[in-house]
């Protein structure tokens, strides 16, 4: 999904073809989900200070990196005051070739089913194995997601057949609402965003020189799009969007495709 | 989707080919006249009406027609008289005849509520065996698109005659309602304003059963087309052909004919955007030149009350009731308290980024009017009058001077009035902030209105129940407040007479 090839889109289904929508939206959702995932594959790096926690096993035992040298990487376990016990936190020293295997970097604390939700679909998609293979959970490069809180809840009753997890709850999602506040579908770094109108993107995201690969937008309201078209030549990004009513007027350098229901419905009755 | 059910009417046919005649005829020697845009408003007026009375000769739109000078003011034009006109050249007497036609037997009204009729009755008897027979989505109750000029007559109407399950609602509340929600009705529309509603109603997964008179079909058939070439022109789109490399190629358009009239019709909302289109279906009184204003007086008492026919008050029973439905005897009471500074405070409180935004922009055109006016006019009014009106800006000038430019007007009804002050001043930052003063302005009114009527809403409750609303709650208004307000401005009263006045709409102070 990179910008170098292809080009700008804007598709416009009726509104009421409310599961042709919903379908759309998830999908492209996840696509690019997993094109941004592989977007970010590159080289592991392990940071001081870093909390990690363990891929595979049942506990949930969430470390943090006090040393690194050439060959190891030095790891203090983390537990609640309460648990602490009297013999002092365990240290374990971690092969640096080995580390990948066994750790990912997190944010903050999170369950062990939603660590297993975000491997077990990666995994799934692409052929990895959990047990040996690289996944990153840091990016560097993100998409943006523009549209209503309720398209973004309604990703929960999006599910996979042989995978627990949802499409909300499996991939590494920061939502920002109107004042700004963010809030994580899982407590890795994100991969996505998905705000409300472009303008918080722009104040919370994208000023803040986090690299942005698409803005994609969903739904009504492409109010924004004459600013986003500006930033565009700054920021390099790609422009993606599904609406719902028609745009104020046709851009060049978007293409806009326009479904009409007489093409829907004569699609749907093939 | 939309469903075509034509009426037939053939006294109404005869009588409109007759108009198109006398119209050709009229672009003729000694007369030129070419269109009176005036008479296809009332035209269409009445080919939207659903009100059927025969026991009168005066409906309320012939009454505004027998007012309406823009016939004879173009006859003048070319030295004619109305009087002296011979009797087939008399477009206003055809004009009146189809509007006393309609009203004596209204062939759509009856229409409309035979099939209410057979919709709910049939729905006792059959309800219970379609829920066994069919697995089909059932359609028990009946939604009627309504404006707000009809919307009264047809509950009055639908409670006389005892119909249960049906439901009126407003144009502009209908295009907002779910779709999921409309499932379970058979929808009625009996009016097709033009190509905007049309596509609304098109673009909806639920049936539109539209009632219209057979002439009226061209009008369907002319949207349909222009909705054709508007998905063949998507079809065609270098963007589709450079995605796909499908190259379309459209099939010729199917021609109809259609006559002068039904044109002038369709050719009335050609300029019209969304807002003046929907607000023209929602009230079709804001496009009318004439008012009919109803003179109240009341049992002892000296002064008397001027309403407009649309206008509501409140009966005994505190319901809220047309001043058109008024008789002799009937107890009212009239809603007129000076609310405007609580209303503002409301929503300046609620939106108050918004509310700056509209403040400066109020401020910035009265600011350069109120600049001309005491510089360049040096406080000429009559003279400044005269250039607005010139501008095409038809108020009083008691409304230039006391409102807008000393008075609390936050802005002018028109944005015609706004655009003459710019081009009357050629100030630069009017210039400038012309679509964002505009754009302020209906905000303004819109929050205006909306809030207007939940206040009156919350009196209504009051005066019922006697609670206190949201609105009057979040100003500090208390139960003794309020009802010493109330007594005070606007107490129960007797009328006396009525008498009505019809005036041109220029005429009223905004």
């Amino acid at each position: 999904m990179s910008k170098t090839n292809g080009f700008d889109i804007i598709i416009k289904i009726p509104k009421y073809f409310y599961k042709i929508l919903d379908e759309l939206y998830s999908n492209l959702y996840l696509f690019i989900a997993n094109a941004q995932f592989y977007e970010n594959y590159m080289n592991p790096e392990f940071n001081l200070g870093e909390l990690v926690v363990k891929k595979v096993g049942k506990k949930n035992r969430k470390y943090k990196v006090i040393g690194i040298n050439e060959r190891q990487i030095t790891l203090v376990e983390q537990k609640k005051e309460s648990l602490k016990d009297l013999n002092g936190p365990a240290t374990i020293y971690v092969d640096r070739k080995n580390i990948v295997k066994e750790f990912v970097p997190i944010k903050r604390s999170l369950k062990k089913g939603s660590l297993n939700n975000f491997l077990q679909l990666f995994s799934s998609l692409n052929g990895l194995d959990i047990n040996e293979d690289y996944f990153p959970t840091k990016f560097g490069i993100v998409t943006i997601f523009v549209g209503s809180k309720k398209i973004f809840e309604n990703f929960r009753n999006f599910t996979f057949h042989d995978i627990k997890g949802n499409l909300y709850n499996s991939i590494p999602c920061y939502y920002i609402n109107r004042d700004g506040k963010e809030s994580d579908t899982l407590g890795i770094s994100p991969l996505l965003y998905f705000v409300s109108s472009y303008r918080i993107a722009y104040q919370q995201i994208i000023k803040n020189k986090i690299r942005v690969c698409n803005v994609v937008l969903f739904g009504d309201g492409f109010d924004e799009l004459q600013q986003i078209i500006s930033d565009q030549s700054i920021y390099g990004f790609r422009i993606i969007g599904i609406c719902t009513t028609q745009i104020e007027k046709r851009m060049s350098s978007i293409k806009y495709w326009e479904w009409h229901k007489e093409e829907i419905n004569l699609i749907q009755s093939l | 989707m939309i469903s075509i059910h034509k009426i037939n009417d053939n006294n109404l046919s005869i009588l409109l080919d007759k108009y198109e005649l006398t119209l050709n005829a009229l672009k003729n020697p000694p007369y030129f006249i070419e269109n009176i845009p005036d008479y296809f408003y009332y035209l269409t007026r009445l080919l939207k009406s659903i009100e059927s009375n025969p026991q009168t000769d005066n409906s309320e739109l012939s009454l505004l027609i027998k007012f309406n000078s823009s016939f004879e003011d173009q006859l003048l034009n070319h030295g004619n008289s109305i009087e002296n006109l011979p009797s087939e050249f008399n477009l206003k007497n055809i004009l009146l005849e189809i509007s006393e036609t309609i009203i004596k037997q209204n062939k759509k009204a009856e229409t409309i509520f035979n099939v209410l009729k057979e919709k709910t009755n049939s729905n006792i008897e059959e309800s219970i065996l379609n829920s066994i027979l069919l697995n089909e989505h059932k359609q028990n109750k009946v939604l009627i698109i309504s404006n707000n000029y009809d919307e009264d007559y047809l509950k009055e109407s639908i409670k006389k005659n005892y119909l249960k399950n049906v439901e009126i609602i407003r144009y502009k509340k209908f295009i907002k309602r779910r779709e999921e929600e409309l499932k379970e009705y058979y929808i009625i529309g009996y009016f097709l304003e033009g190509y905007r509603d049309f596509e609304v109603y098109h673009n909806l997964s639920v049936i539109i059963n539209l009632f219209l008179y057979d002439f009226e079909e061209n009008l369907y058939k002319d949207c349909l087309n222009k909705y054709k070439s508007k998905i063949e022109k998507e079809l065609q789109s270098e963007d589709r052909l450079f995605i796909s490399g499908i190259e379309y190629e459209a099939p010729a358009p199917i021609p109809i004919s259609i006559s002068q009239t039904l044109q002038n019709i369709i050719d009335r909302t050609k300029n019209w955007d969304e807002k003046v289109y929907d607000d023209n279906i929602e009230d079709p009184d804001e496009g009318s030149n004439e008012l009919i204003l109803y003179n109240i007086e009341y049992e002892g008492l000296d002064e008397a009350d001027s309403l407009k026919s649309t206008d509501t008050v409140f009966d005994e029973k505190n319901n809220l009731i047309r001043v058109n439905k008024l008789k002799i005897g009937d107890c009212i009471r009239v809603y007129k308290l000076d609310f405007g500074e609580l209303l503002l405070n409301t929503a300046m409180e609620f939106q108050s980024e918004i509310f700056n935004e509209i403040e400066k922009h109020s401020k910035l055109w009265k600011d350069v009017l109120r600049e001309m006016y005491l510089n360049t006019y040096k406080t000429d009014i009559e003279h400044l009058h005269y250039h607005l009106r010139k501008h095409g800006v038809r108020v009083l000038k008691s409304t230039v001077l006391n409102n807008w430019i000393y008075g609390k007007t936050k802005f002018p009804k028109s944005d015609k009035a706004i655009k003459a002050i710019y081009e009357i001043s050629r100030d630069l930052e009017l210039g400038l902030s012309f679509n964002d003063i505009i754009k302020s302005k209906r905000i303004y009114n819109s929050t205006m209105i909306s809030l207007g009527r939940d206040l009156k809403e919350e009196i209504k409750n009051f005066l019922t129940d006697g609670n206190i609303g949201e609105i009057m709650q979040k100003n500090n208004i208390t139960q003794e407040t309020l009802r010493k307000v109330i007594d005070e401005q606007m107490p129960l009263r007797k009328i006396m007479n009525i008498s009505t006045k019809l005036i041109k709409a220029e005429d009223v102070d905004e």
